[in-house]
């Protein structure tokens, strides 16, 4: 069975895109602070992982087995470090009080 | 040349080549989850030190960080119009490019040590070494051990594939490799681009995020 081919041509479009997304991503982190910019600089990120692996990687002419292992590693992923950070920011912030006696700092 | 004929247990030829490509995609999908661990370790300790990783993350080498990704998204172009190469059964522009991605690599290697250099000697060490003045706090400690540790296996990937292009470029040069059967040549090209994908999320993680 013949299967489309991805061709020099996009490649070099997909390499284009890829420059453009990286000095947008740069670009960006001086404009934006805070967690606008760890959103900003995570969803560039995404989209260039995906352009590498749908067009440099061949993705978009794999059969479903491929795409299914590259799709668990990505959800997995996401699930791992979104649950452990999601985790760790609601935890309350304890403050370690420094041992006293009689009211006073501990000698 | 490599076989362009199907091994017996294989319905032919497209079939165990699938079955090869798939066998790539479950190992990097094993390294993407090995990587994810850095990372969730890396967000999880930001989010306890938000401030001091702020700090350390402006005492990176920006300028280095940027150049090499772009070295490493233009030596991953190289490698995939290598392959595009093959399958028009153009053997010479196959050599060039890997050639061209072999050398980008090197940049980024080179780089790559030139900026932990310049770290040493700060005393930007990774663990218990670590002694950098200016940074004295023990968050700072954490984000540059991380950055090493993350880092540094990054740069092993990048040295081993460095080993592969050179391995597949001689079996190229010794005619091995054919339109129909490359294989050897297409995995080569998988690992490489996995290896520009995860810089593409080291770069912001430990040089832009301030």
């Amino acid at each position: 069975m013949s299967r489309s081919r991805i061709g020099a041509k996009a490649h070099l479009l997909t390499w284009a895109a890829l420059l453009v997304l990286t000095t947008a991503t740069l670009a960006t982190s001086f404009v934006l602070g805070g967690a606008s910019e760890l959103v900003a600089a995570g969803v560039f990120a995404v989209v260039k992982a995906s352009l590498v692996a749908w067009f440099f990687m061949h993705l978009a002419e794999e059969r479903l087995p491929s795409r299914l292992a590259f799709a668990v590693g990505f959800i997995f992923t996401a699930l791992l470090v979104g649950l452990t950070v999601s985790d760790v920011l609601g935890r309350p912030r304890l403050e370690v009080q420094a041992p006293q006696v009689d009211g006073r700092p501990a000698p | 040349m490599e076989s362009e004929r199907a091994a017996a247990h294989f319905e032919d030829l497209e079939n165990e080549h699938d079955a090869g490509r798939f066998a790539m995609w479950v190992f990097i999908g094993s390294e993407v989850l090995f990587f994810a661990a850095l990372f969730t370790l890396f967000a999880g300790y930001r989010a306890h030190y938000p401030r001091e990783f702020s700090e350390a993350a402006q005492h990176s080498n920006l300028t280095i960080g940027t150049v090499n990704t772009y070295v490493l998204i233009t030596s991953s172009l190289l490698v995939a119009l290598a392959i595009d190469a093959i399958r028009r059964d153009r053997p010479r522009a196959v050599l060039w490019l890997l050639a061209g991605a072999g050398l980008l690599g090197l940049v980024f290697v080179g780089l790559k040590s030139w900026e932990y250099a310049e770290h040493f000697r700060e005393g930007i060490f990774p663990g218990v070494a670590y002694r950098f003045e200016a940074l004295p706090a023990r968050g700072a400690m954490l984000f540059f051990t991380l950055y090493y540790v993350a880092t540094g296996i990054h740069a092993l990937h990048v040295l081993v594939g460095l080993g592969l292009f050179t391995w597949v470029a001689w079996r190229t040069w010794r005619g091995l490799y054919s339109s129909r059967a490359h294989q050897g040549l297409e995995l080569t090209a998988l690992y490489w681009h996995l290896v520009d994908v995860i810089w593409i999320f080291l770069w912001p993680a430990f040089y832009l995020i301030r």
